[in-house]
């Protein structure tokens, strides 16, 4: 176990040197969530959105946004012909495991700047930003947790960019539900719309199950 | 003693390849191929475009199921970790070396990755091998074709493996360059196996064993 974080870990340092130096998929990915905050901020402009519509609103943002950049990792790899090297320089487990770091460290980092931006441009007044901030890294690790494998998997496929889409939202759909329930509360909601706790507790033990599949199917889908 | 005449360390090495075949969909590309190759081997495989050497090459270095057939390496060495490809590694022209890092960076990745420890003067170790010392902090993106095909082959042969397996070598070599993929294979010889694919009658020289894909065609 200790050999395959010790490859994984070069597995994270080379793919966020590689994301340092060229800032494509950060770009990418807060580029579509920033834009796409300031077009729902324009569109509703004046309107009083309930604290469950926030949460909605800005978790729709974050997961298209991660759709656009997340399944790079594996595509990338395929495209620039350094599949095989990787293939050759690390175990299956060390891969996935690396990989998967990167991207929730990707995500959390658009989360970063995207959750105040929405907060400010939206009037959306966030009353526990800690639990919010806690939501938003059980967020990053939830949907790259589903997008890491997938994105593998696309990697293969011909229709890149449909696959992922059409394979993403039905696994992540009971994940973002929960996330949107469980990030409720930090803008406000009580009440019934609460329970934040608890859906965040389901989203761990729902991300948990995926990571566990995704830790035994990985070798499969990265295997030839 | 190796094929070409080389001092041979160590024994208990046995690459064994028995009744190998694959097949893309319903395009078998070769099938009943046999190999075996011990310490101190240097074996040649060539063929006419498309007849499966790189494919080859890809399934002994544990890249690529065979569709049917297998494969087996004997070594001595207790503490070799489990799996083929711990111990094989393949230099091919369509195994890309990260555009985006430096060789010292690539160098450093692949070492750590396979579970080598980190040393200094590593990286700069291996880009020696293939005369690329000076270019060690330099993106690998910006290299020549023949220069990232001296880092495909120093990255393999880095990671001093049982088994080395070298798809057309000289491609977009100089004759420098050439030089150095015979060292590479006289130094591989005395440490282990070293197989070659290629069509290249100078490289061909470096085997005394020869096998021809076209004999194998389904």
């Amino acid at each position: 176990m200790r050999e395959v974080l010790r490859s994984a870990a070069a597995v994270f340092r080379k793919d966020l040197r590689a994301e340092l130096r060229t800032r494509y998929a950060v770009s990418s990915i807060l580029l579509f969530a920033l834009a796409s905050v300031a077009l729902v901020s324009f569109a509703l402009r004046g309107e009083a959105l309930t604290p469950r519509q926030h949460a909605a609103l800005v978790w729709v943002v974050v997961f298209f946004a991660a759709a656009t950049g997340l399944a790079r990792v594996f595509v990338q790899e395929a495209d620039a012909g350094t599949e095989l090297l990787l293939r050759q320089a690390a175990p299956p487990e060390a891969v996935w495991l690396g990989k998967l770091a990167f991207n929730a460290a990707l995500l959390a980092a658009v989360e970063a700047v995207v959750f105040p931006v929405y907060s400010g441009l939206m009037y959306a007044a966030v009353e526990r930003p800690w639990e919010l901030g806690a939501v938003a890294a059980l967020g990053a690790v939830a949907i790259s947790g589903c997008t890491t494998i997938l994105g593998a998997m696309v990697a293969r496929a011909r229709s890149r960019a449909s696959v992922f889409a059409l394979t993403a939202l039905p696994i992540l759909l009971p994940a973002l539900l929960l996330l949107v329930q469980a990030s409720a509360p930090a803008f406000g909601a009580g009440g019934a719309a609460g329970g934040g706790r608890e859906a965040a507790m389901a989203v761990v033990s729902y991300t948990g199950i995926l990571m566990v599949l995704s830790w035994l199917l990985f070798p499969a889908v990265w295997e030839e | 003693m190796t094929d070409g005449g080389a001092a041979v360390t160590g024994a208990g090495l046995r690459l064994q390849a028995e009744g190998l075949g694959k097949r893309f969909g319903w395009r078998r590309v070769f099938r009943g191929l046999s190999l075996e190759a011990e310490r101190g081997s240097v074996l040649v495989v060539r063929g006419s475009n498309g007849s499966g050497k790189s494919t080859l090459l890809r399934i002994l270095a544990g890249l690529l199921r065979p569709t049917e057939g297998t494969v087996r390496l004997e070594t001595d060495v207790p503490e070799a970790p489990p799996g083929l490809r711990w111990k094989v590694a393949l230099a091919a022209p369509s195994i890309n070396p990260y555009a985006s890092l430096t060789l010292a960076e690539n160098i450093q990745f692949f070492l750590q990755a396979r579970g080598a420890p980190a040393e200094p003067g590593q990286a700069k170790r291996v880009a020696g091998l293939v005369g690329l010392e000076d270019r060690l902090h330099e993106p690998v993106g910006s290299f020549s074709s023949g220069m990232t095909q001296r880092v495909r082959l120093a990255l393999a042969a880095a990671a001093e493996p049982d088994v080395l397996l070298l798809d057309e070598p000289s491609h977009c070599l100089d004759e420098d360059g050439r030089r150095l993929v015979r060292e590479i294979v006289e130094r591989q010889a005395c440490r282990g196996i070293c197989v070659l694919a290629t069509n290249d009658e100078r490289e061909a020289e470096l085997g005394a064993r020869h096998i021809s894909m076209d004999d194998y065609r389904a």
